[in-house]
């Protein structure tokens, strides 16, 4: 079905429950256990990263060393995302194949002919495809096919990302194709 | 119409389709998906001179390491001309292009008439005139038959001598190694990557070669390579003699244009095209590494060879020819690279000559941790961005300099291991409402 993630940023209160639903869904088991036991093989497709309160104190937020294991909630929360665009820059840049955009309209990944080359993540302006160091590939946001409500979507409590599906979805897009027309 | 179509109906014609492609990797696909986009049934033939389904030139020193097979290499499933209604002319070589009557013919004399036409002939590995090149061991890896050649000789104790150290270089070089060659990489620059890579980056980028075991020779050229038939040493400027049996010539590649040159397409380096992909001829187009086409930051043309272009030119193309009015905004340098794990990309114009010219550089480095980061500036808008390590941004960066982002007052949290799409926007530093919604 098609589907697509809206974030209504104002009601983004940063508490990280999509990520955490969406590293599960996404991990080999599908279950909360696993994931505390293999952090690793569990990431998630979508990440809440923050702008910053006021850049001029950043250097003192920060540890003296290292990267902070949980990010400081300095600033606005931003669920960053793939969000399927129109004309895929990482699609374009992907030299395997592995990135498609198929006929749902939903940028999918094939992790088996995924060479980890990094072309896509140098061609995505919003930042939104990560590594997964361990297997040397990339993973990126699927919009959940086997599930109706993605599973950030289900876990996101405040209602900042909400999921519009199938006909609602053609009828949006035909009425803005109508109006910019 | 043109007024010559009407040379079509005299001519005897083999095939008449309605979009001809020369060409069957990243331009011509692309153009493929443009056409398609916008005309699902248009007729369509794509012409290669090899016998292959349509694969990746970029994973061929991939293939040589044994981490994609035949299978794998091709970057489009394999009912990919079927579902596409694409008929593919294989192993047929276009011999000449007549513009005036709108045909192509193929080396074993079809003719085929089009009405419009990309040109997507990319180009060739450029092979230097020194003694000995013709020898056993010497190879090019641009093709798919390269690379089963090259993976044939790579058997592990063989040593090989790279010549080159560009990207073709490098990947070939960490192929090789990964099947059990001893790899000497012999650049003739004072540093690796001088195309993309600045100084600073390509001393990294070098450590990490040689703490992985590849030797990198800078400042030095192969000037003779020896051996009865076989490869079975070079002898360097330097003087020294390295043992060796294979050789690659990774020195850079020139624009296929004899093709074009002989229909009298108008070409310079490459072929000459508008910013919609248009030669002087007004059906004939020409995408990718052939292609001259305009360049994002210095608006003058230039050939970016690089997959990311070619295949965004290629579908820029196809729309125009199946009757869209779309424009190319030009194209940027970029490319990726990991060697052994570590990852580098570099984007735009990265190696200003200071500040006298305008430019304002700014970086970070951690060397510890192999983390460099190098903005390049001018008017507060991003030209270009290098990073190594942490990679993440760089597509954030690559979105900074295509919307010419004025960056002034974010400068220091460009530098930060953590500076993401999150601080674009919370810096209001663009408008972004696609996909967010207000309550």
């Amino acid at each position: 079905m098609k589907k697509k993630i809206i974030v209504k940023l104002d009601k983004c209160i940063g508490c990280r429950s999509c990520e955490i639903a969406c590293a599960r869904e996404h991990s080999p088991s599908r279950s909360g256990e696993r994931i505390t036991a293999d952090t690793k093989k569990a990431l998630s497709r979508i990440s809440i990263r923050t702008g910053l309160a006021n850049p001029t104190d950043a250097p003192e937020m920060r540890p003296k060393k290292g990267k902070p294991k949980t990010e400081i909630v300095t600033g606005k929360a931003y669920p960053i995302r793939c969000r399927h665009c129109d004309d895929p820059k990482c699609v374009e840049a992907c030299m395997s194949g592995a990135l498609i955009k198929n006929e749902e309209g939903t940028v999918i990944h094939d992790p088996d002919k995924c060479v980890g080359c990094w072309m896509c993540i140098m061609a995505c302006p919003y930042g939104a495809i990560k590594r997964d160091l361990d297997n040397k590939i990339i993973v990126k946001c699927d919009l959940c096919p086997q599930r109706d409500t993605p599973a950030c979507v289900e876990a996101c409590k405040t209602g900042a990302i909400v999921c519009i599906l199938g006909e609602r979805l053609e009828r949006e897009n035909e009425s803005i194709a109508e109006g910019s027309g | 119409m043109r007024a010559s179509q009407r040379g079509l109906v005299e001519m005897n014609l083999d095939a008449q389709y309605k979009y001809v492609i020369i060409g069957n990797s990243a331009a011509g696909i692309g153009c493929v998906e443009g056409i398609r986009k916008v005309d699902k049934e248009g007729s369509i033939a794509i012409i290669s001179d090899e016998k292959m389904h349509t694969y990746s030139r970029c994973l061929t020193s991939y293939y040589i390491a044994g981490v994609v097979d035949d299978e794998k290499i091709l970057f489009r499933p394999k009912d990919y001309y079927a579902k596409k209604k694409v008929t593919p002319i294989l192993g047929r070589k276009v011999v000449k292009i007549f513009p005036n009557d709108n045909h192509v013919v193929l080396d074993d004399g079809a003719r085929i008439g089009y009405s419009s036409l990309m040109i997507a002939t990319g180009a060739s590995p450029v092979i230097y005139d020194i003694p000995g090149n013709n020898k056993q061991g010497v190879f090019v890896l641009r093709t798919y038959e390269d690379a089963r050649r090259i993976s044939e000789a790579a058997v592990p104790g063989k040593r090989a001598v790279v010549m080159g150290g560009g990207l073709v270089g490098l990947k070939a070089a960490d192929a090789l190694h990964a099947k059990g060659v001893e790899v000497w990489v012999i650049v003739t620059s004072p540093q690796i990557m001088s195309q993309t890579m600045d100084r600073e980056g390509a001393e990294i980028l070098r450590k990490q070669l040689e703490e992985n075991g590849i030797k990198v020779m800078t400042e030095t050229n192969v000037e003779e390579i020896i051996g009865n038939k076989k490869v079975e040493a070079v002898r360097l400027s330097t003087g020294q003699t390295l043992t060796c049996d294979i050789v690659i010539f990774a020195k850079g590649v020139r624009p296929n244009i004899g093709l074009a040159k002989d229909a009298g397409i108008e070409t310079d380096y490459g072929i000459l095209v508008d910013t919609h992909m248009k030669t002087n001829i007004p059906n004939i187009y020409a995408a990718g590494d052939v292609a001259e086409a305009k360049d994002f930051i210095t608006g003058e043309r230039y050939i970016h060879a690089i997959w990311p272009n070619a295949v965004e030119q290629g579908c820029i193309a196809g729309k125009n020819m199946a009757g869209c009015d779309v424009e190319y905004a030009g194209g940027i340098a970029m490319n990726s690279v990991d060697l052994f794990g570590l990852a580098s990309i570099a984007i735009g114009f990265t190696r200003p000559r200071g500040k006298d010219h305008g430019y304002e550089i700014i970086g970070r480095s951690i060397p510890e941790k192999k983390f460099y980061r190098k903005i390049v500036l001018k008017d507060g808008v991003i030209v270009g961005a290098i990073c190594i390590g942490e990679v993440e941004a760089a597509g954030v960066f690559a979105g900074l300099i295509k919307r010419r982002a004025n960056v002034s007052k974010i400068k220091d949290i460009l530098l930060r291991e953590d500076f993401d799409y999150a601080k674009v926007l919370g810096e209001g530093l663009i408008e972004d409402t696609s996909d967010f919604a207000t309550a």
